[in-house]
């Protein structure tokens, strides 16, 4: 049953020519949650917002909005609010005039429109700002007239199109804040788009990752940092060591022992139920790898290497280290600058602290 | 004298439009407002008479001051609502298919003017391709050629591609972000077009309008040889004081007041335009 669901997509598909740009989405949004839809370009995740907004209509499956089917509905008869990465602000339109539009032509009586576009602009801080044109306006106010615009209809949902990717990075974590305190303070369901890790990671509640049409990974922001499904959702969200093994040991509930190639044997989190002695990929990332200063310690877990690049970060400092017997490093680690420096040649062993099991 | 010397020539296009714009027309003007005696050359007295007769006449107002108006508005209105149709569907194509219809618009442009005319002949005329057509689905006979209606069948095909040559470029130039954002907010195909498209595409209508207005307001060519000595409008009448009757200062004073009609209805169509759209040109 589709009730419960504010947004949901069933087995979309979208072909140009030979090319799936959906390839059988699936996905939930409940009501109130804030869901990042995260790729790189040609992913498809502009693809599923634009299918949820009525601009694209899918090959095949379904789109309901609050449990009503909409698939085939124009987006003028969907009610749904959209904020463009370029904010598409109609130019020969002052702010009011651009805020009321939607309510215009919903025939509301007068009043009702002064009242609700003073309401959208006082949401997004824009009070005063009424009669300026989108040129008069800088872009971080663009942005805040496009979400007030979006705002004004009463939306069931509201979808956002990489909406913060043309401001400047001070701006762009500022009205991240903003942008997450208004949803939470509203109630109201949005279905965000991005290419930015830290943005979906920040301000969601679930991140949906795709790559080539396909969602990789559904999950919260943890969960998709923590536990990545796959070498591609490790990759993509922040950076990680990629090591091959074979399982050893798969006693305990969602723990395996794996042995390197190397001979060293690390545990790691098994999402799914794996044979012994199958080949797997082990994902580390490099703030899960802990420098071992004072010798030796326990006997798993343990890496032994010499350091390579030594790379420089401000908060934190990066080493490239060789792995010893190993042909799939250098592997990279990271920890916080104020510890001892170490220098190029330096041998080093290397405590592993997390690890996961990629699922394919 | 080295910026001196690389900047000269730039004075040589205004020398050119000095020399062969301003020149001929303060000479008009004096001729205008010269004396005219059969036979002999005018002479300049400042005498304003001959626009005294032109502008009490009723037989000019009526026959060409008029003619010339209505002809020339109807026909701009007419091919702005054509052209308009024809722009937006070719603008509305992918940019690789725009190429072919375009070029298509440039071509009727590149056809001789009297060829075209004699085209258009052939198709109105008396027994011709319409005119048969009518006859064939037992409409009465009606006369085109000759006629106000052919005039102005000419007159807006002439106009056409003026109009739709900088709409095609306005209207394909407008953000389709822009459109989808109004049928975000509720708004179908209709008003989407009426709220967004149109008024993003008025600097194109106002161009394509005021070249199509001032061309047929002068028309000659058109009035002339379709119109068969009936319809007269004002370019014609001066050609005609000129060349059959010989009275150049009358034919002068037709021709600058054709031009002060020209801008006058220009301005208030201007005018009008900024009041009804009053954000027009903040939009570009």
């Amino acid at each position: 049953m589709t009730q419960g669901f504010d947004i949901e997509l069933s087995h979309c598909r979208k072909t140009y020519g030979d090319i799936d740009v959906l390839d059988d989405v699936s996905l939930q949004v409940k009501n109130g949650e804030f869901i990042t839809v995260l790729g790189p370009s040609g992913c498809g995740k502009t693809t599923t917002l634009r299918v949820i907004g009525g601009f694209i209509i899918p090959d095949n499956g379904r789109v309901s909005i609050r449990g009503r089917e909409v698939t085939n509905l124009p987006p003028y008869k969907r009610n749904i609010g959209v904020v463009f990465q370029n904010y598409a602000l109609w130019p020969h339109m002052t702010v009011s005039e651009i805020l009321s539009f939607g309510l215009r032509i919903r025939k509301l009586p007068r009043e009702e429109i002064a009242r609700r576009v003073d309401e959208a602009l006082s949401m997004v801080q824009l009070t005063g700002l009424k009669d300026r044109y989108p040129r008069e306006l800088s872009g971080g106010q663009q942005q805040r007239v496009a979400m007030a615009r979006a705002l004004a209809i009463d939306p069931e949902v509201i979808i956002l199109d990489e909406p913060l990717s043309n401001l400047d990075r001070r701006l762009r974590e500022e009205l991240r804040i903003e942008l997450k305190r208004l949803q939470r303070s509203l109630g109201v369901t949005m279905l965000f788009v991005t290419h930015d890790q830290e943005e979906a990671l920040s301000m969601s509640d679930q991140v949906v990752v795709m790559q080539s049409g396909r969602i990789q990974q559904i999950a919260d922001p943890r969960t998709v940092y923590e536990r990545p499904a796959n070498r591609f959702v490790a990759g993509f969200l922040g950076s990680a060591n990629f090591l091959a093994g074979e399982l050893v040991q798969n006693s305990r509930e969602s723990r395996a022992e794996i042995k390197l190639g190397n001979g060293a044997v690390v545990t790691a989190h098994a999402p799914s139920v794996k044979q012994v002695g199958e080949k797997v990929t082990v994902i580390v990332r490099p703030e899960w790898l802990v420098l071992e200063r004072q010798g030796s310690g326990l006997p798993t877990n343990q890496l032994e290497g010499t350091v390579g690049d030594v790379i420089y970060e401000g908060s934190a400092i990066r080493y490239g280290i060789k792995l010893t017997h190993e042909p799939e490093s250098p592997i990279f680690l990271q920890e916080r600058s104020n510890a001892d420096v170490l220098k190029p040649g330096d041998k080093v062993r290397i405590n592993v602290t997390n690890a996961v099991i990629a699922t394919e | 004298m080295v910026a001196w010397a690389t900047r000269a020539p730039l004075f040589l296009p205004f020398a050119f439009v000095i020399l062969f714009f301003f020149v001929p027309v303060c000479w008009l003007v004096a001729t205008s407002m010269s004396s005219h005696e059969v036979g002999s050359a005018p002479v300049f007295t400042g005498t304003l008479a001959h626009y005294a007769r032109f502008w009490t006449d009723p037989f000019y107002l009526e026959t060409a001051l008029w003619t010339t108006v209505k002809l020339s508005v109807l026909s701009t209105v007419l091919a702005l609502i054509i052209g308009y149709v024809l722009a937006y569907y070719i603008a509305e194509l992918p940019p690789h298919r725009r190429g072919f219809l375009t070029s298509m618009v440039v071509v009727s442009l590149s056809v001789n003017i009297v060829i075209r005319i004699f085209g258009l002949n052939v198709l109105l005329m008396s027994g011709g391709l319409v005119d048969s057509a009518l006859t064939f689905i037992g409409m009465p006979k009606v006369r085109i050629m000759y006629t106000e209606i052919g005039v102005l069948i000419g007159l807006v095909q002439i106009a056409i591609p003026y109009v739709v040559l900088p709409l095609i470029g306005v209207i394909a130039a407008i953000d389709p972000a822009l459109k989808e954002a109004a049928a975000s907010v509720g708004a179908n195909k209709y008003k989407t077009f009426w709220a967004v498209t149109f008024p993003l595409s008025l600097p194109g209508v106002v161009a394509g309008t005021l070249i199509a207005f001032t061309l047929n307001a002068a028309a000659f060519a058109i009035p002339s040889l379709m119109g068969g000595g009936r319809v007269r409008m004002m370019g014609m009448m001066a050609y005609e004081q000129a060349t059959v009757q010989g009275n150049f200062p009358f034919a002068a004073a037709i021709g600058i007041s054709l031009t002060i009609l020209s801008i006058l209805i220009t301005a208030i169509y201007l005018f009008a335009i900024n009041r009804t759209f009053r954000t027009a040109r903040k939009a570009t």
